[in-house]
């Protein structure tokens, strides 16, 4: 929930950002003569940064509204002892903080994507087209789809030939590659 | 009418010679290839193959890039389809409506359905430019800034239908798709907005990498958090048969009025300049959100082949109608058919109203060839089918790099530029926490599309109105559109007070 506001502060940021751009540095109106430069872009970041702000109060309401029904389980469990009704009560409280350890360690996993990507364009950029893909593929088949070397540099090689060929060869598609083209 | 029909049949006699008919299968087979990987495109097809036309007859040069223009409105579908990786933009609601599809094991039905509409859609808009070609290219030469002004207001306003869940946060992804849209150099003035001081923000953010980030890396980064690196249509995928993926006479009976419908709006939005087929297949899909009686399934979650018909009839009958203003006006009604401008004064040819006159061959060449390419590209993009589907049997831990690697290539060769690969990464982040926290994408790519030609037209009708406010209601059109605007908003919070004022009587 918290990441959830955060998350909604940094559009209202931006939408802030916009709207003193455009008013301020723009131009929003030129009486007589037409709308600045700023005239839609600060229309819409209002219209964001409203429509934002009542999110984030439209979400503090819901976390209210949980965190006293869950205020209210736990005073029922401390209450009465004992009871399938409150082992399962508890139980719930409890799935909740390990469902929480287990969204922390799979939130990580999402990274994986991102440094593939980050690495590929680095690589693009320095060895070209031919060498990206394929150590790409061919890494990513192997370290984190847990496939055989064998079938890994099979599957690699011949993805990395169709895109070849659609791309730089046929296409004519300027690739970089400082250090090593192939 | 009956002119028209007998130019046509001479036309005919063109296109069939086996020159131009090679031309023909040649530029549709390479438009749907085209259209198929993401990040190329119509626009880049097009102008790559231009070059290699030069030396060509210009009736056969043109009769192939007009083959790459429409085969890549057949292609866009299938990678939007089968990966969620809209291979052009007029494909992005293709996406949304047919990827739910192919994981519902319904991948061959979405692609049966998306060449069936794309032939629809392609064989009305050339019948119609056939007919009234001319005529509609002076209708619409009557939509000046202020009437297209409120024509991309009401469809901003009538976005209801892509905000999901919460209507704030729809509300909210639409402003950020506008943001987005007003960085780097300002049309109207010339001045350079929100750059930050960055070269590279100087021409804006292009639209190919951000769609590939927004729709496709955000798609790894979700497998990747769901831990369902296992693709889910594998599960369903059986035979790979054509006929298994056939729609029967009653399905496709049933999504005929969608396709009709489509078309019809596409062919005016193509016939209008600079809107194309992306504006043609959003606002298509919106209006079927409005009078569709399928329009539960029109959600953009559970895929839908009315959504499917919407978008591709609606981009094929816009592509085939930009030829009607480029044609007889020297007008070109999308990037794409700007291209083929250039290639028409290349070629020595002057179009205009005289063109017609001048150069029947030509001119009625070109328009029978479409017919018999929309064939074409209709047998082709069916007998592919069992191929595509064989697509679905790669894993998704085999297909999940794959898609990064089509990503940044994709995106880098959008403008062969290293910066929209970046773009295209930060693009996909941005989604993969926009879809986490609740926000839909759709509507931001909506904001994106639409607002340059809504800021452009509001600041010209401002200008040649001096600032009065007043224009966008003294322009009959615009008025029409305004009040039709006007409803659309009410609509909903009329219907929910009666309903309020029904349930409080019952009680």
């Amino acid at each position: 929930m918290t990441s959830d506001i955060i998350f909604s502060l940094a559009i209202i940021l931006v939408s802030i950002i916009w709207i003193i751009k455009g008013v301020f540095e723009l131009g929003f109106w030129n009486p007589g003569v037409s709308a600045g430069s700023g005239f839609i872009p600060t229309i819409f970041a209002a219209v964001t940064l409203v429509s934002t702000v009542l999110v984030i109060i439209s979400d503090m309401k819901k976390r209210y509204i949980s965190q006293n029904e869950k205020a209210d389980i736990k005073t029922e469990v401390q209450n009465s002892k004992g009871g399938a009704e409150n082992k399962e009560k508890e139980s719930k409280l409890d799935s909740g903080d390990i469902s929480k350890c287990v969204a922390w360690l799979t939130h990580l996993n999402i990274y994986v994507p991102v440094l593939f990507c980050i690495a590929g364009i680095i690589s693009l950029k320095l060895f070209g087209l031919v060498i990206t893909v394929f150590a790409v593929l061919t890494s990513w088949l192997h370290f984190i789809s847990r496939i055989n070397w064998k079938k890994s540099l099979l599957v690699s090689s011949v993805i990395t030939l169709v895109i070849y060929m659609v791309f730089e060869f046929w296409l004519g598609v300027p690739f970089p590659g400082d250090i090593l083209k192939l | 009418m009956a002119d028209n029909l007998m130019l046509l049949l001479k036309g005919f006699g063109v296109a069939l010679s086996p020159y131009n008919l090679f031309a023909c299968i040649v530029g549709g087979i390479m438009g749907i290839i085209v259209g198929a990987v993401p990040g190329i495109g119509a626009v880049s097809g097009c102008a790559l193959l231009l070059p290699i036309t030069y030396n060509m007859d210009p009736t056969a040069a043109i009769i192939m890039l007009a083959g790459i223009y429409y085969g890549n409105m057949f292609g866009g579908a299938y990678s939007a389809i089968l990966i969620n990786i809209p291979g052009d933009s007029p494909a992005v609601v293709t996406a949304l409506e047919g990827y739910p599809l192919t994981k519902k094991g319904l991948a061959g039905k979405a692609l049966f359905t998306a060449n069936f509409a794309s032939f629809i859609g392609g064989t009305i808009s050339i019948i119609l430019l056939t007919a009234l070609g001319p005529f509609l290219a002076r209708f619409a030469l009557k939509f000046g800034p202020v009437e297209m002004a409120s024509l991309i207001f009401m469809s901003l306003t009538s976005i209801g239908w892509l905000l999901g869940d919460d209507p704030l946060k729809g509300i909210a992804a639409t402003g950020i798709g506008v943001m987005i849209s007003t960085i780097g150099m300002d049309a109207s003035s010339a001045n350079f907005r929100y750059t930050f001081g960055s070269t590279n923000l100087l021409s804006g953010i292009s639209f190919v990498p951000l769609v590939i980030g927004l729709f496709g890396f955000s798609q790894v980064m979700k497998m990747m958090s769901d831990d369902k690196v296992d693709n889910e249509a594998v599960k369903y995928v059986g035979k790979l048969r054509l006929r298994d993926s056939v729609l029967s006479k009653k399905e496709m009976l049933a999504l005929l009025p969608t396709c009709i419908r489509a078309s019809l709006l596409g062919e005016f939005i193509g016939f209008l300049p600079g809107a194309g087929g992306t504006t043609a297949s959003f606002l298509s899909y919106m209006m079927e959100r409005k009078i569709n009686k399928n329009r539960d399934r029109m959600d953009g979650k559970q895929g839908s082949f009315e959504g499917i018909c919407a978008s591709e009839s609606a981009n094929n009958a816009a592509a085939g109608a930009a030829f009607a203003p480029l044609l007889t006006f020297g007008i070109p009604g999308s990037s794409t058919t700007a291209v083929l401008l250039g290639g028409l004064l290349a070629w020595g040819l002057k179009p205009g109203p005289l063109l017609f006159q001048n150069e029947p061959d030509f001119v009625w060449g070109l328009i029978s060839s479409m017919y018999i390419g929309n064939v074409l590209c209709l047998i082709c993009g069916l007998l592919c089918i069992p191929l595509l589907m064989k697509f679905l049997r790669i894993q998704g831990n085999v297909m999940a790099p794959i898609i990064i690697v089509i990503c940044i290539v994709g995106a880098y060769a959008t403008n062969n530029s290293m910066f929209d690969v970046w773009v295209m990464l930060t693009a996909g982040v941005f989604s993969y926490y926009l879809q986490k926290k609740g926000f839909p994408v759709a509507p931001l790519v909506l904001g994106f599309v639409l607002a340059p030609l809504f800021e452009m037209k509001v600041r010209q009708s401002l200008e040649i109105s001096n600032c009065d406010l007043t224009v966008f209601l003294s322009h009959p059109i615009s008025l029409f559109f305004l009040l039709l605007a006007f409803v659309l908003i009410t609509t909903p919070a009329v219907l929910n007070l009666m309903k309020k004022v029904k349930e409080r009587r019952a009680t």
